[in-house]
């Protein structure tokens, strides 16, 4: 075990054990929690301490952690909210809930990652609670049902309306939303030739494959008992529950360990607009420009960082004399330099 | 400082993406895996390199590297987005009319009334004003086949002796001074015979820009040893790693070549037994350069009499050595001359006809080679053949199944077209593969003579500068959408596959011209139903001739990667190596002429300093008609520049990227400065892929050989100055040699004057 | 040594960015060059240089450590990938401290990227679309014995910023046998050189 790893380790132990006394209080003392879900808890107080674990030995590394601190820095500074109050609302909806920037990265692309983006938030969102026993429904006579939420009842609503049926095929609508996008994932992985030449089984497809395999059994469930009455009831969910508790155990591990590190692009925006505006190493030759053609650099702050980043790797690109340090200069530069270099050294000789 | 970006177009690379060539959209589906890889070559430039085209439900998405033997599966950009043109945005994909007459506008029309008219037309033209009134103005940037129908429609369909065609502007120097020195007209060794040569020279060509594949071939002789030398007045990529760098003044070549032969004389390095065997007029050129001192030379050429001493010891010592040349020396007053005291050094040296030795011309068009043999040249028939020779007239007249009297005698070239067309001579012109308003010198005459023309009809398949002032635009195919042979600058008949049908209404040009020649009323003369039939008759046709395709088969051509002309026979294997017995002529022997230095036409004096020279640049093709409208070809050039010496620009206060006018005395263009140590002080060069009021043609000096009239576009007289500058002196002059005047009579000749046997040598070009 | 990597001779570059072209054409990245082809002082001459990604191997990848995402990663016979879409947070630490300049970045998309020696095509034995255009060999592809027998020039995998020493699976050909290709001193003798004290070349032509 090393240095970085006994931190991760204990919070990672503390994060479950924090969930796992929300999970007592929010079920009212494990009455509301639904014995056959255990398997989805279990499941998802591992996934969560996985998660943990992973996240801190990630923000321990030199890079990530830079700009970890620095973007909650930048966050928690009441002069930057009052002057950028709505660039974090902004990036949310750039970064995380429209995800334009995948707009970019072509159409399909972008719909189908919606598509299932939202398919798999909403789901989490619904069925964690329900498997921790955060929300239950009780039946009462005659006709009516009772939300419970965290251990409170919030009222009764009827079972005859849309209301209810929406509530209790959530899943249904959401696991249908996922298929969207997982078709159309899968149509671009097996037709573009691009995607078909560089793609991994294991970390490009087999995560559509196991989503594809949640969503399915879930709606199996439902079709279940709604029109087969209740046969096959056991197995699907039985195999339902061993994909998704497949999928929680892969979270912090695999192709999905993206869907929580992708927040970090609001701290990264956050972090490129305050160091662009103000000038805050004045210590450093504050030009935040190449040096030698003077293209803008992204920020005086960032080629601080990054120098200091580059420092705790024990690297150092110091050109020697008047021509500074290689992070000072912008890429074409850079490659000039080299190409100079050479032709200092072979002039106009033919090798 | 320099800052080492494109030349003037400050892109960001490290963060623009996918600003130039197709729309993402269009990538994205090009993205989908090929269902075939159709076999063919590229459409740009000499070399014609192998490649293979991706096809995806009929439509060319993308190219794949194909293992051919002279390019080795290697491309320059060109040739990769070459694919590119297919399915352009800005492809023709219906006949034009400009139903308004001059100064209408140019409209859709259906295929029946845009040949109707045609057809209409030319038939009142030639009853009123007889049948050379109508002219064919054709290209070798096409398949064999096309090149052939386009000779046989203009003699056969039209009646007309008028067709000419853009390789008057390229190869027709080369080709005579070969013909004339050889007996035949083709570069005598194949491309990867280059590494067999111990020392290259390379006589006025940017091999590095103009045939990049080649470049290969020169750096692996490079990688055995071989020394390469260099004349040209820009410090080229190619010239930039050369053992030595001639920097000749443009136009002054001859003094060079002569004074290097007049070194290899003096210091023992000519092969006496191979002149005395081999060739035929060694004395009377060795009096001819006794006066070429390297003194002399340095003061006619400006290059230093040390170099071109080292040039001659380090080409002469080389046991095997090898002459490259193009444009840069042909494109001139004297470029059959020119290129003859190329021949004479390499004669001297004993070098013509050994592996990897002699003198290679380097064609520039696609099919520049295939081009000039099968008779769409004013003065030839197929296969080589003479159009004024009885004996020749009679045999392509058998096979044509027309009386020999029928055929017309020897036309104009087409550097004298746009003069009969201004003088009315020429009522009417089908023009096709070729770009006049960029391609011609003198661009404001070639306007009036094209807006003389009632009708000018275009066959292209983009809107070339040319079609734009069309009366008719007829829409024809890209190379991938017909197939054919092509011949390249080896002398190699490779064949073109076909990836994709036409666009829209577009037809193959070959069908295009039989179609009109239905119309015309001699559709029995054409009846072809495929390209194949075309290629059947022409190697009929050349069957006897000097550019002999009899044996040549489409099927040998796969099953050999290519076969080399003459090939008489199906069971002969082509000729790689041409003259290593014997040359071409009679007697078997290589001819050597005497050359003197002639200066260009037009010289630097107070008022025009400067010497303009033009050329290309990698990312273009001859008028740019298809490369200027593939983004990424064009995004790299996208329009032209002057390049001039710092040491010339400081006192004129041009500084880097200033935009300065360029004068000659026929016109004056506004442009870019780019300001590098790597041209001579004394020379200007511009780009010439551009149109309209981008063309260096505007500035260029129409003054011609006096026997191939190829124009001097390497060398006139021109001034430079900042935009501000005071308007010119009216009385401004440069220094005249050579004008229309003093120069070689231009057509008409009359017909027949070359019937005697001893003109009949003399015409041989 | 089988290892099949690229040469890069920039002696033998004509800069006619066939391999800029040639790029774009991968399936993976239709449209965008990975590849940069650069004057490398237009002022002076037209030499160029072509740009591929390194591949550094010690330190290994630069970029990757760098990258606060992990998004970056190295297969395991050592070829640095372009980042991973779904993890790049473009914050653009490696595009800055790449020291050969090669990393791109595309703003809209928020995404880094780079060459990736085509993997693509060498997987099913092809040559990276670069060396596979390249007319003149400038970019080479194959392994050390198989160049050692076919070319000229010194290969040498060592890069060298002041101390810090990059070693790449990429090669530069260098015109002499050397062990590393010095950057900052070849600059320092250039800037000596630029500033008088070489004595001055004679000119190549008589006016």
């Amino acid at each position: 075990m090393t240095r970085r790893q006994a931190p991760a380790l204990s919070l990672a132990l503390v994060a479950a054990l924090v969930l796992m006394a929300l999970i007592y209080a929010g079920s009212r003392g494990l009455r509301d929690f639904d014995s056959a879900l255990i398997g989805y808890a279990v499941g998802t107080v591992f996934a969560l301490s996985g998660v943990v674990y992973r996240y801190t030995l990630w923000v321990s590394r030199p890079p990530t952690g830079r700009y970890f601190r620095a973007g909650w820095r930048d966050f928690l500074s009441l002069r930057n909210f009052r002057r950028y109050t709505l660039l974090i609302p902004k990036a949310w909806w750039t970064d995380i809930l429209a995800q334009t920037f995948i707009l970019r990265r072509g159409l399909t692309r972008w719909l189908g990652h919606m598509a299932v983006f939202w398919g798999v938030v909403l789901s989490c969102a619904i069925t964690f609670p329900l498997t921790f026993g955060w929300i239950r429904f009780t039946y009462t006579h005659p006709d009516r049902y009772e939300p419970w939420v965290f251990g409170v009842r919030l009222g009764s609503f009827p079972l005859e309306t849309v209301l209810a049926w929406v509530t209790f095929h959530a899943l249904d609508f959401t696991a249908i939303l996922l298929l969207a996008g997982l078709a159309l994932m899968l149509w671009r992985r097996t037709t573009d030739a691009g995607l078909l030449a560089i793609q991994r089984f294991g970390f490009d497809l087999f995560p559509l494959v196991l989503l594809f395999a949640i969503a399915v059994t879930g709606l199996a469930l439902t079709g279940s008992s709604l029109w087969w009455e209740g046969r096959y009831y056991g197995f699907i969910s039985l195999t339902h529950q061993v994909t998704v508790v497949g999928w929680l155990l892969l979270l912090p591990f695999g192709k999905f360990f993206h869907i929580v590190e992708r927040p970090a692009t609001i701290g990264i925006t956050l972090y490129q607009t305050v160091s662009q505006d103000i000038p805050q190493h004045a210590d450093e030759q504050a030009t935040a420009a190449c040096i030698r053609c003077s293209t803008p650099l992204p920020s005086a702050r960032f080629v601080a960082d990054l120098r200091a980043t580059l420092g705790d790797l024990g690297q150092r690109y110091d050109l020697g004399s008047d021509h500074g340090v290689l992070q000072q200069y912008c890429p074409a530069c850079k490659r000039a330099l080299r190409g100079q270099a050479y032709y200092q050294l072979a002039g106009k000789r033919f090798v | 400082m320099a800052v080492n970006r494109d030349i003037f177009v400050r892109r960001d690379p490290n963060y623009d993406f996918q600003t130039y060539g197709p729309e993402p959209g269009q990538w994205q589906q090009a993205a989908a895996l090929p269902d075939q890889l159709v076999p063919t070559h590229c459409c740009f430039c000499g070399v014609q390199c192998g490649m293979f085209l991706k096809v995806e439900g009929g439509k060319v998405t993308g190219v794949e590297a194909r293992e051919y033997e002279h390019n080795r599966g290697h491309l320059c950009p060109k040739g990769v987005v070459a694919y590119q043109q297919v399915d352009h945005p800005e492809r023709l994909t219906h006949p034009l009319i400009r139903r308004g007459g001059k100064g209408g506008r140019l409209e859709r029309a259906s295929w029946d009334e845009a040949l109707e008219y045609v057809v209409s037309r030319w038939r009142r033209i030639q009853q009123e004003h007889g049948k050379d009134a109508v002219a064919i103005y054709s290209g070798s940037s096409m398949t064999n086949e096309k090149c052939y129908i386009a000779g046989k429609f203009a003699r056969v369909g039209l009646g007309t002796r008028h067709i000419d065609y853009n390789g008057r502007l390229c190869m027709s120097s080369a080709a005579t001074a070969y013909t004339k020195a050889f007996g035949l007209d083709r570069a005598p060794l194949p491309m990867t015979d280059i590494p067999l040569a111990d020392s290259i020279l390379i006589a006025g060509s940017n091999v590095a820009e103009c045939f990049p594949i080649v470049t290969d071939w020169l750096w692996q002789a490079r990688d055995r040893g071989a020394s390469l030398i260099v004349l040209d007045p820009r410090e080229t990529a190619t010239a930039r790693t050369a053992d030595l760098w001639l920097p000749v003044r443009p136009g002054t070549d001859i003094a060079v070549l002569n004074a290097m032969l007049r070194i290899l004389m003096r210091e023992g390095l000519v092969d006496e037994d191979y002149l005395a065997t081999r060739v035929n007029g060694w004395d009377e050129v060795r009096a001819a350069v006794e006066p070429y001192t390297p003194e002399e030379a340095e003061r006619i050429a400006g290059v230093p009499a040390e170099r071109v001493v080292a040039a001659a010891r380090l080409y002469g010592r080389a046991a095997r050595s090898l002459i490259l040349h193009a444009r840069g020396i042909e494109h001139s007053t004297h470029g059959v001359n020119n290129v003859l005291a190329c021949i004479n050094l390499a004669l001297a040296r004993g070098q013509v006809g050994q592996p990897g030795g002699g003198v290679a011309m380097l064609t520039g068009q696609g099919n520049g080679q295939g081009g000039r043999e099968h008779g769409q040249k004013a003065n030839q028939l197929p296969g080589y053949r003479h159009i004024d020779v009885p004996e020749e007239r009679e045999q392509i007249a058998r096979v044509w199944g027309i009386p020999a009297e029928d055929l017309p005698w020897e036309g104009a070239a087409a550097t004298e077209m746009p003069h009969l067309m201004v003088s009315g001579e020429i009522k009417s012109c089908l023009v096709l593969c070729s770009n006049l308003m960029v391609s011609l010198p003198d661009v404001a005459v070639v306007q009036r003579a094209l807006d003389n023309l009632d009708p000018l009809v275009v066959i292209d398949f983009f809107l070339s500068e040319t079609a734009a002032r069309a009366d008719v635009v007829l829409p024809g195919s890209v190379w991938c959408e017909d197939e054919g042979t092509t011949t390249n600058l080896e002398g190699r008949v490779v064949k073109i596959n076909r990836a994709a049908p036409p666009p829209g209404e577009a037809r193959r040009d070959w069908e295009i011209l039989a179609d009109l020649a239905h119309r015309l009323g001699r559709g029995q003369y054409f009846p072809y139903t495929s390209a194949h039939d075309i290629w059947q008759e022409l190697r009929e046709a050349s069957r006897g001739g000097l550019a002999d395709y009899g044996g040549i088969t489409w099927e040998k051509i796969d099953r050999q990667g290519g076969v080399f002309w003459p090939c008489p026979t199906e069971d002969h294997p082509g000729t790689p190596r041409l003259f290593t017995e014997r040359f071409a002529h009679p007697d078997g022997r290589a001819r050597m002429f005497p050359i003197s230095y002639t200066p260009p036409a037009e010289e630097p004096s107070a008022d025009f300093p400067f010497r303009l020279t033009s050329g290309r640049v990698v990312y273009h093709y001859l008028s740019g008609t298809q490369t200027r409208r593939l983004g990424y070809l064009n995004s790299q050039a996208p329009e032209p520049w002057v390049e001039i010496h710092p040491r010339a620009a400081a006192p004129l206060g041009i500084a880097d990227g200033d935009r300065v006018r360029v004068r000659t005395p026929r016109g004056a263009m506004e442009l870019k400065a780019l300001v590098v140590p790597t041209i001579r002080p004394d020379t200007l060069f511009i780009p010439f892929h551009y149109g309209n009021k981008e063309a260096v043609n505007q500035l260029t000096n129409p003054a011609t050989d006096p026997t191939v009239k190829i124009p001097e576009y390497k060398a006139c007289a021109a001034a430079i100055e900042r935009l501000d500058a005071p308007l010119p002196v009216l009385a401004a002059r440069p220094k005249v040699n050579y004008t229309p005047e003093s120069q070689p009579k231009m057509f008409p000749y009359t017909a027949g004057e070359t019937k005697d046997p001893a003109s009949r040598e003399a015409k041989r070009y | 040594m089988a290892v099949k990597t690229l040469f890069v001779d920039p002696t033998r570059c004509i800069g006619c960015r066939a391999c800029e072209a040639a790029c774009r054409e991968c399936d993976s990245h239709k449209g965008e060059s990975m590849v940069m082809v650069d004057f490398v002082d237009r002022g002076r001459s037209v030499a160029t240089q072509p740009t591929v990604c390194m591949h550094c191997e010690d330190p290994i990848a630069p970029c990757a450590q760098v990258c606060p995402a992990v998004a970056i990663l190295i297969t395991p016979d050592g070829v640095v990938q372009q980042a991973d879409p779904s993890r790049c947070i473009g914050c653009r630490n490696c595009v800055y401290a790449c020291p050969f300049g090669v990393p791109k970045f595309d703003v809209g998309a928020k995404l880094m990227k780079k060459c990736n020696l085509c993997y693509d095509r060498t997987a099913q034995g092809q040559k990276p679309w670069c060396a596979q255009a390249c007319p003149t060999q400038a970019l080479w592809y194959g392994d050390f014995e198989e160049f050692a027998g076919q070319r000229r020039g010194h290969p040498v995998d060592l890069t060298r910023f002041g101390e810090q020493q990059v070693q790449t699976r990429v090669f530069h050909v260098l015109p002499q046998a050397a062990q590393w290709l010095d950057v900052s001193g070849l600059l320092q003798d250039a800037a000596r050189e630029l500033h008088g004290e070489a004595a001055p070349r004679e000119e190549a032509w008589v006016l």
